[in-house]
């Protein structure tokens, strides 16, 4: 694993040295993956989902500050279905100011995740995000979870329903409304894979924090099989279940566990190998702390100053 | 001749008011109970307004069952019931709010910690070249008064 701590920090010595640069093109190339990803599922608006005129806003929006990164996508998102029906595009700007209120107010620095999530989502690898944030991340990015999978949901529906929206000349926005509303939350798909996401986010976060060696990989570990496992459930609980789903649920969940195992390591490697455990007390306590190094290779600088030069013959 | 360790510290004191300072500096103008009170307060409001918004997304979602359970309820028990619910939402979310701006302050408290530990060690370095550049006037004009 030594290649693998030696490549982070050549990776953390270029950021450094390229901060803004960096910054600039990742949120570039969030940006226009999202963009894409919506105009792909909802692109109603020929304007909007042309690929170069994608490319320009994403070159132009993407200078604002990450924390604020979501918001042009989600008024991209809006203007989509406004496109498509005026009732089905409030209530999307409804639940998108929902999500807003209740969780994006308070921890803005996750906003980018409501654009990760469903962009996963379309590569089957969902689960690579959550395991990842349960481990990193505090307790309460289990919303950004549930939200991100909200989105992706709400656009897959208006995408494979959108005919039937736009057919429906006549009918009342409500009653649009109404079938959206009902046809995402009713989902069974939807409720068991937010059910699944949560309860495998709150099972890492929860193993992980427990006090033994290698609990970051454990509990990814174990992330995985309760993944597996409770999406095998649920497709047999609503009678869903295939041996080409069954297939890519394993496969996608042990690629992702992997992937999670391999980036958890590289992003916080601790080397149980030099654990130390010190006691000692004040007047008030007694402390038992147990201090696990942090791996980390300098990367070599080796330079070679001849002071004599070697006299040929 | 420049001195390092000032110019050290003056570029961490930078580098944090154009970063994370930028957003984090307004914290340094409240205690801790008024940077609560504050959000809390500015919390309630937006607490009943989410709470309309999930009410309006469930009635469109499903009027039909929100009509019958109005029928079947009766109308002034309903409303008691709505307004019970909709009281405990906006304190949960008073609550949760509260307790994340309280996350968001204790994470930055400890970084601003030590920017006013970096700007205290800034004026002390300023104190002591003050100091010393007194001294040598000081000898200087005694030189000139001996001479």
């Amino acid at each position: 694993m030594k290649w693998l701590i030696k490549t982070r920090t050549r990776i953390e010595e270029f950021y450094l040295a390229h901060r803004r640069v960096v910054n600039y093109i990742l949120r570039l190339v969030l940006l226009f993956l999202s963009f894409l990803l919506v105009s792909g599922q909802i692109g109603f608006q020929p304007l909007l989902s042309n690929v170069w005129f994608i490319f320009a806003i994403s070159v132009l929006l993407a200078f604002i500050p990450t924390r604020f990164v979501m918001i042009p996508v989600l008024i991209y998102t809006i203007i989509q279905v406004v496109t498509l029906s005026y009732g089905l595009g409030v209530v999307v700007a409804v639940i998108l100011v929902i999500m807003y209120l209740l969780y994006f107010r308070f921890a803005s620095q996750y906003g980018f995740l409501l654009m990760v999530l469903p962009l996963l989502f379309i590569v089957k690898g969902q689960l690579l995000a959550v395991l990842l944030l349960a481990v990193i991340a505090p307790a309460t990015s289990v919303f950004a979870v549930a939200f991100g999978t909200v989105f992706y949901h709400l656009l897959h529906y208006l995408n494979t329903h959108a005919v039937v929206f736009a057919s429906t000349t006549g009918t009342a926005e409500f009653e649009k409304a109404e079938t959206l509303l009902k046809g995402v939350f009713s989902n069974p798909e939807f409720l068991s894979t937010l059910v699944v996401l949560i309860v495998v986010f709150l099972a890492v976060h929860f193993i992980k924090r427990a006090n033994f060696s290698h609990s970051y990989e454990i509990s990814i570990a174990i992330g995985t099989g309760f993944y597996i496992v409770l999406k095998l459930l649920c497709d047999l609980i609503f009678g869903t279940i295939t041996t080409e789903r069954l297939v890519i649920f394993c496969i996608s969940g042990l690629v992702c566990g992997a992937l999670a195992i391999l980036l958890q390591y590289s992003l916080k490697a601790l080397d149980y190998t030099r654990t130390e455990t010190v006691e000692f007390e004040d007047d008030e306590y007694n402390y038992y702390v147990k201090a696990v190094p942090k791996t980390a290779f300098k990367t070599e600088t080796v330079n070679v100053k001849r002071i004599n030069k070697r006299k040929t013959r | 001749m420049l001195n390092q360790k000032k110019v050290e510290l003056m570029s961490k004191v930078a580098l944090y008011e154009h970063g994370e300072g930028r957003t984090t500096l307004r914290l340094n103008k409240y205690y801790k109970a008024d940077y609560f009170s504050r959000n809390l307060l500015s919390s309630i409001p937006l607490g009943i307004l989410t709470g309309v918004l999930i009410l309006a997304v469930i009635f469109v979602a499903d009027s039909e069952w929100a009509i019958r359970a109005y029928m079947s309820i009766g109308g002034t028990l309903s409303i008691i019931l709505l307004v019970v619910v909709f009281a405990v939402f906006v304190a949960a979310y008073s609550f949760f709010s509260v307790y994340m701006f309280n996350h968001k302050y204790d994470h930055y408290r400890g970084n601003l910690r030590m920017y006013s530990l970096n700007l205290q060690r800034l004026k002390n370095i300023y104190e002591e070249e003050e100091k010393a550049a007194q001294e040598l006037r000081s000898k200087e004009k005694e030189h000139e008064m001996a001479d």
